[in-house]
């Protein structure tokens, strides 16, 4: 039996006047590998900032493993398992890339100031040190360790980011356009990279992209939004061959 | 009654003054997103200018003077302190503005001593006017009227002509405007232009009924001002009018009702209700911060 | 292959860093048996010393979780006044409160210094994380000009009448118990700034920065950016309290006057100076400052070469060069003096090996 492990249930949200997204229907089960398509303005990304709790959503249900997070902190939700990168890279730019992993180790060794400031919290500080050490190993960024994050390549920041994610250990892990900005051979590495991670870290994946090449070859199913509302989903060759979403793509013919 | 009257009319008065200082920060805000410390300073540098002008020509030369000096005072803070650092963090160009208010300040001081120097009596202003069983000065009814004909000069400014177009286009979006051909640095020296102008005014305005200036005049007024413009909303015009009445008045009751201690602490508490219940202010606009 | 070095690297600063307070400690042992000879480096050595609390406690809200506050007057009259209030002898404190009498409570409160330091610090921490529960939420500089309409609250609340039998109003309080040795005030200072230092390198300290940095990507990753920023807010207050404390012994009588915004200004130029997020930025910029007021000194008195005076030397020119100064630093070394760095034994050693390397080139 498949596990599901998001769930949107008519959710909408408005900004003003403007439906930024409106009954959107949704739902990745656990292993799967999900895309949302789109033109830009669509929505996607604030489907994921509903997800993630940086917005909150004027209607409808988000259900995580079978329970509402609506109206919980980004950072909560975080720590029941979702994780994500964002669009526009955000890494914590002056900090080197170790620092960047190890802040996200953070959440699951419970410190307060306390013990923090005192060092009483001298194993987990060793044992969080190597576990950082371990996945930018595993995830070849070691060399850079002592590197200042914004100093890096762009395709380097985009692996740091995505590592970063993967410190916080999550179920769920949203990925905003990972391939923006990559060359063909950079895409091809990249779609494998995603399918490798899910497998090594038992992932769900949901992403955001542009590049259908690496659409249709990665996801197992696709969900398509214009003007904030679902217009199709199902696998990549349901989705090529859907009128509205052609029509969504390329413009209603002359005549209409 | 009547004192009642009298008190609500150097409320008035004062507001008025308030309005003037207010309306610049909530236009360099609404385009820089920027508390422009120096603002106060400026207001106070105003008063010096008129001191120095009016000791060596007639008064009315010596206003222009005046407004034209503070003018490009302004326009010379915003290139040589804020202009260099468009692209830096929000927190650099904050410290930019302090450094320029403790300049300001300092140098005041050095130049023209911590003493209090006596402000010029514009003839006319201080002629005592009596209406009814009131009695008070020309310059105390004079203020709220010019205050309000500015405002609606200004409002005029920013509704119908081209420069106040640029204006409201670079409060919206910075970039977006300038990728539509607006001259950034244009319109941001002529929203310093107008805010410094209208802080001259009211320097003016408010110097010559407390007859003073010293180097840290400007200081406390500014604050307060600022906080007039949060409590209408910053970046509204109307809001920064209507909040800076709103402190004179208040702050004259207070001052009546024998609290003056608390007179200055007062605005501050305004400040903080005002954030709690509503941080946009009166008239202030959400924003949501595109992630 | 994958091995860090973190304990080795660890002892040796911690070495240096034992070496450098050993030495100071025997300098300041040293002034203070001459006491007489060397009063004024004492005076200015504790000015600074306290100066460097206080900013290095800016640094932590400002420089290193990227929140502007500007309420470091206001806290630290809380913990001036509480720690002076605790400490004043009785023998004295009639004498002090003349005009208006004591409250009965505080008549024969008196502690011990230290602990009248920490509750200094405690009290200044509370009406912190107070004013941080609205204020936080806001933007950044809504936090600046509401921290600082705070302060002035606090200044104007301290000197009004009705707080005559506690603050003695606007007469201010002396006879406060000053150090006994400039090594004493060294070692108030050494804990505070030791204790600062651990918590902005410890795993808070890191959330701290990564709050600095990103606050989205904070929250991404797990931060709760409320209590983080909040935690950074009240420790960054509770030692503005004990520097505040630190203060009314240095200056031994104080009153609502003391502090003004101007006070808040004279660290933030330590800060600035010093660098955003460097904490031996704003250790040296402490004594930079506050003896490089001491020493231009001389620029405020009229100078004259040869029976002619040089005009430009008169009040207020020193405070002009340092407002000079810091207008400099912030439009050309937006980093500070030190850019942002740690000055570290690694650093200089680097600087070395990069001047033989210039000389050697230009030996070639």
């Amino acid at each position: 039996m498949t596990e599901n492990v998001l769930k949107l249930v008519d959710m909408g949200i408005r900004f003003g006047g403007l439906n930024a997204l409106d009954g959107l229907n949704l739902s990745v089960n656990k292993g799967e590998i999900v895309a949302i398509i789109g033109p830009n303005g669509a929505g996607k990304t604030t489907a994921f900032n509903c997800i993630t709790g940086i917005y909150t959503p004027t209607s409808g249900m988000i259900e995580y493993l079978g329970k509402s997070i609506v109206g919980e902190e980004p950072s909560q939700i975080t720590k029941k398992g979702i994780a994500r990168t964002f669009q526009n890279i955000r890494l914590f730019k002056e900090l080197s890339v170790f620092e960047n992993v190890l802040i996200a180790m953070h959440l699951r060794y419970n410190d307060n100031i306390f013990t923090s400031t005192f060092r009483l919290n001298i194993n987990k500080e060793k044992e969080m040190r190597e576990e950082t050490k371990r996945l930018l190993d595993s995830q070849d960024l070691y060399k850079y360790r002592n590197d200042i994050a914004g100093s890096l390549p762009y395709g380097i920041q985009r692996r740091l980011e995505i590592a970063r994610a993967l410190a916080t250990r999550p179920t769920l892990l949203l990925l905003d356009e990972p391939a923006a900005g990559m060359n063909p051979q950079e895409t091809m590495d990249l779609t494998s990279y995603i399918k490798e991670i899910r497998d090594k870290f038992g992932l769900t994946i949901l992403l955001i992209e542009h590049h259908m090449d690496l659409v249709m070859d990665i996801s197992e199913r696709i969900y398509v939004i214009d003007f904030g509302k679902l217009i199709a989903e199902g696998s990549a060759k349901e989705v090529q061959n859907n009128p509205r979403v052609i029509e969504a793509y390329l413009g209603v013919d002359g005549d209409a | 009654m009547n004192l009642f009257l009298q008190h609500a009319l150097t409320g008035i008065s004062v507001g008025g003054c308030y309005a003037l200082i207010a309306i610049g920060y909530t236009l360099v805000y609404g385009i820089l997103r920027l508390i422009n410390f120096a603002h106060g300073d400026i207001f106070m540098v105003a008063g010096y200018f008129m001191i120095f002008s009016f000791a060596v020509m007639p008064f009315p030369v010596a206003i222009i003077v005046t407004l034209v000096a503070t003018t490009v005072l302004g326009i010379m803070i915003e290139k040589f302190a804020y202009a260099p650092l468009r692209s830096a963090p929000r927190m650099s160009v904050m410290i930019s503005a302090i450094g320029v208010s403790y300049l300001l300040q300092n140098l005041a001081t050095y130049l023209f001593t911590a003493l209090p120097k006596a402000y010029p009596a514009i003839p006319g202003l201080k002629k005592v006017i009596t209406i009814g069983n009131i009695s008070t000065s020309l310059v105390t009814i004079l203020t709220p009227i010019i205050t309000i004909v500015l405002v609606m000069i200004l409002l005029w400014l920013v509704n119908k002509t081209k420069i106040g177009l640029s204006m409201r286009a670079v409060s919206r979006d910075y970039e977006a405007a300038s990728l539509m051909g607006i001259k950034l640095n244009k319109t941001i020296s002529f929203t310093f232009a107008v805010g410094s102008l209208l802080a001259a005014v009211g320097s003016i305005l408010y110097f010559t009924d407390r007859m003073t200036v010293q180097p840290f005049s400007g200081a406390l007024p500014g604050l307060k001002c600022f906080v007039a413009a949060v409590f209408g909303g910053i970046g509204s015009i109307p809001g920064a009018l209507l909040g800076g009445f709103f402190i004179g008045v208040c702050e004259t009751i207070i001052k009546a009702v024998g609290l003056s201690t608390f007179s200055d602490a007062f605005t501050f508490i305004v400040l903080i209700i005002m954030l709690l219940i509503r941080p946009t202010g009166l008239f202030g606009e959400k924003n949501i911060d595109k992630v | 292959m994958l091995k860090i070095n973190y304990k080795e690297k660890i002892n040796v600063n911690l070495l240096i860093y034992l070496a450098i307070i050993i030495v100071s400690s025997a300098i300041l042992i040293y002034l203070d048996m001459n006491k007489f000879q060397y009063n004024y480096a004492i005076s200015i050595i504790e000015k600074s010393l306290v100066y460097a609390v206080v900013a290095l406690s800016m640094n932590i809200v400002t420089g290193f979780t990227g929140l502007f506050s500007l309420g470091q007057a206001g806290f630290m009259a809380l913990g001036a006044y509480t720690t002076a209030i605790l400490t004043i002898p009785v023998a004295s404190r009639a004498n002090v409160y003349y005009m208006n009498g004591i409250l009965p409570v505080l008549e024969n409160a008196v502690l011990p210094i230290p602990i009248a330091l920490i509750i200094g610090g405690i009290v200044a921490a509370i009406f912190a994380a107070l004013i941080g529960i609205p204020v936080l939420r806001l933007k950044s500089d809504y936090l600046a000009i509401a921290t600082l309409g705070f302060s002035e609250i606090i200044r104007a609340v301290i000197a009004s009448p009705m707080m005559d039998k506690i603050t003695n109003g606007s007469y201010g309080l002396k006879s406060i118990p000053g150090f006994n040795s400039s090594l004493e005030c060294f070692i108030y200072s050494l804990i505070c700034i030791v204790i600062m230092i651990l918590i902005i390198n410890s795993s808070t300290g890191r959330d701290f920065k990564a709050i600095r940095e990103d606050e989205i990507a904070a929250r991404a990753v797990g931060i709760d950016l409320f209590k983080t920023k909040e935690l950074s807010f009240v420790v960054s207050s509770f030692f503005t309290g004990v520097g505040g404390g630190l203060l009314a012994m240095f200056m031994r009588s104080i009153d609502s006057k003391t502090f003004q915004i101007t006070l808040t200004y004279d660290i933030l130029l330590i800060v600035v100076l010093g660098g955003i997020g460097s904490i031996t930025g704003s250790i040296i910029g402490a004594f930079f400052v506050t003896a490089g007021k001491e020493l231009l000194r001389f620029f405020d008195e009229p100078f004259a070469v040869a029976g002619v005076d040089i005009p430009l030397f008169r009040p207020g020119f020193r405070m002009v060069i340092f407002s000079i100064l810091l207008m400099i630093v912030v439009l050309f070394f937006r980093k500070g003096l030190l850019g942002g760095n740690e000055l570290t034994i690694r650093h200089l050693k680097k600087f070395r090996r990069k001047k033989n390397l210039d000389v050697a080139g230009g030996a070639v």
